[in-house]
């Protein structure tokens, strides 16, 4: 169809007619946009939702562009192949990008890490800090900014240390064998119910695990609110070294006997 | 001047209050006012500059909002199980633990200075860790008729238990989201009220309902926001 013919196509009802279609158009981009914001609001950073808005807002024009050269009687068919050869050259190109891209857009939808929450991702752990398009954005605890790509994210096993509520804390502790086993876990399950942030439910263990070699060795299991676990973690051993000390229960050097078969004691 | 604090309510402002458990001094220190607080059991203290001269001090039972374990969840946890028949429903009295809130008055504003706990602080998790709630955890014993509180340390809940089911019921705890609890004051006393209606072996649901005025008594101020678009309904399915 050549230019002339286009011409006579275009009348009152088709310009009407399309500029209907683009307020509607306008209005649904306008919709869609401030759904996604606030649906994705507190998992993606702002900077992710403008690009998202832009790119909704490329693709709605690219759609209305198709469909008034499609009104006008213009033959797309060329244009399909033409965009179709685009698209396997850039999609090779940006193989890598695209990769990313749609990892971060699974990311997002199924969520194993949020802003602000602890993890260890590909062994890095730290704090995350942004969840964009291409790349996850990790403050770790040292304080350097680590930028890893989706696709890595994706990919790899993430601990995510903050997801459950509560969280375990097992110990080992070694005491003699002269030692009173009894008052050890008596006490120690005592010093567990007293502390507030180890919780009631599930109860607390206290029990013999192993006869080791210089030592009777307790596991202590009990669980903490995760929002406090690392400190009560550490405030604990403490408490339980000294709460074991205070009951003259001791936690023993490695001990190991040596016997020497026909030893002469006269040649030293 | 040294006031005692004996019950809940409205103090005029004085430079100290004391009782059984805590000692407050409101004094001039470099200027400014000075609030602080010792706890007399844990020696817990907390200090605070006041931007304003106080007219009242409001001392209030609250809920028992705990400032590093973001809950509002309470397990009641009872001392002995409590049987109930199929198709009926009863009214007991059980404790809760409360904090004391310290409410300052200023040009007939009321500001929350201070949360003080002073009834044992312990947690439990109800279900499981990756879809369970951690909940302040009391164990309470169950009467038919009221208990007496402890002032300052737990407040009296009345509670409606209904066993909706065809089975026998054994129930040991309860979980209330104290988001919506209300408390009633008077003196040394303080009540609340919540109902449970038992769905299954292992399903119950529980609210905090508005305790029934009476005379005298004064409704305490709200710690958390007013959740206007929530419900206050908990539906308990990991166990009773």
């Amino acid at each position: 169809m050549n230019f002339p013919e286009i011409l006579s196509k275009i009348n009152f009802l088709v310009i009407f007619l399309l500029i209907i279609l683009f307020f509607i158009l306008l209005f649904l981009i306008n919709l869609l946009s401030r759904k996604l914001r606030i649906i994705l609001r507190e998992k993606v950073s702002t900077q992710s939702l403008n690009i998202l808005s832009k790119l909704l807002v490329y693709g709605f024009i690219l759609i209305y562009l198709f469909i008034v050269l499609s009104f006008l009687g213009v033959n797309l068919s060329g244009l399909v192949v033409a965009g179709g050869f685009l698209t396997i050259i850039i999609g090779l190109a940006t193989q890598k990008v695209l990769g990313n891209a749609i990892s971060g857009l699974f990311l997002m939808i199924e969520r194993p890490i949020r802003i602000g929450q602890s993890v260890n991702i590909n062994e890095t752990t730290g704090v995350i800090e942004e969840i964009r398009f291409l790349s996850t954005v990790i403050r770790s605890f040292e304080g350097p900014f680590i930028r890893i790509p989706n696709e890595t994210v994706f990919n790899s096993i993430i601990i995510n240390f903050v997801e459950n509520v509560a969280r375990r804390i097992d110990f080992l502790i070694d005491i003699r064998y002269s030692d009173n086993v009894e008052l050890a876990i008596r006490v120690t399950k005592e010093l567990l119910n007293n502390e507030s942030y180890i919780l009631a439910l599930p109860e607390p263990e206290v029990f013999v695990e192993n006869l080791s070699s210089s030592s009777v060795q307790l596991r202590i299991r009990c669980w903490a609110p995760t929002e406090v676990w690392y400190a009560t973690k550490c405030e604990l051993l403490q408490k339980i070294r000294s709460n074991l000390e205070h009951n003259g229960i001791q936690i023993p050097f490695q001990q190991i006997e040596v016997k020497i078969h026909n030893f002469d004691s006269s040649k030293f | 001047m040294l006031h005692l604090v004996e019950s809940y309510g409205k103090y005029p402002l004085f430079n100290s209050y004391e009782n059984e458990f805590f000692t407050i001094t409101i004094q001039k220190f470099n200027d400014f006012l000075v609030y602080e607080r010792i706890n007399k059991n844990s020696k817990d203290k907390y200090s605070t500059k006041l931007g304003q001269q106080p007219s009242e001090i409001i001392f209030q039972p609250s809920e028992p909002l705990f400032p590093t374990v973001n809950t509002t969840f309470l397990l009641l946890h009872f001392e002995e199980p409590l049987t109930l028949l199929p198709d009926t429903s009863v009214d007991v009295w059980a404790t809760l633990p409360i904090a004391t809130s310290v409410i300052i008055t200023q040009n007939g504003k009321y500001n929350l200075l201070d949360i003080i706990h002073f009834a044992p602080v312990k947690f439990a998790l109800y279900g499981d860790a990756h879809k369970g709630k951690i909940c302040r955890y009391w164990r309470t014993s169950i009467a038919l008729n009221k208990i007496n509180p402890d002032y300052f340390l737990n407040c009296m809940l009345n509670l409606n238990i209904s066993n909706s089911t065809s089975a026998i019921i054994k129930l040991t705890k309860l979980v209330l989201d104290f988001a919506f609890l209300e408390i009633l004051y008077k003196d040394q006393y303080c009540f609340s009220s919540a109902k449970a209606r038992i769905l299954g072996e292992n399903i119950a649901e529980t609210e905090f309902t508005t305790p029934t005025s009476s005379e005298g008594f004064s409704k305490n101020f709200d710690l958390l926001p007013v959740r206007k678009f929530s419900s206050p309904k908990f539906l308990m399915e990991f166990g009773i």
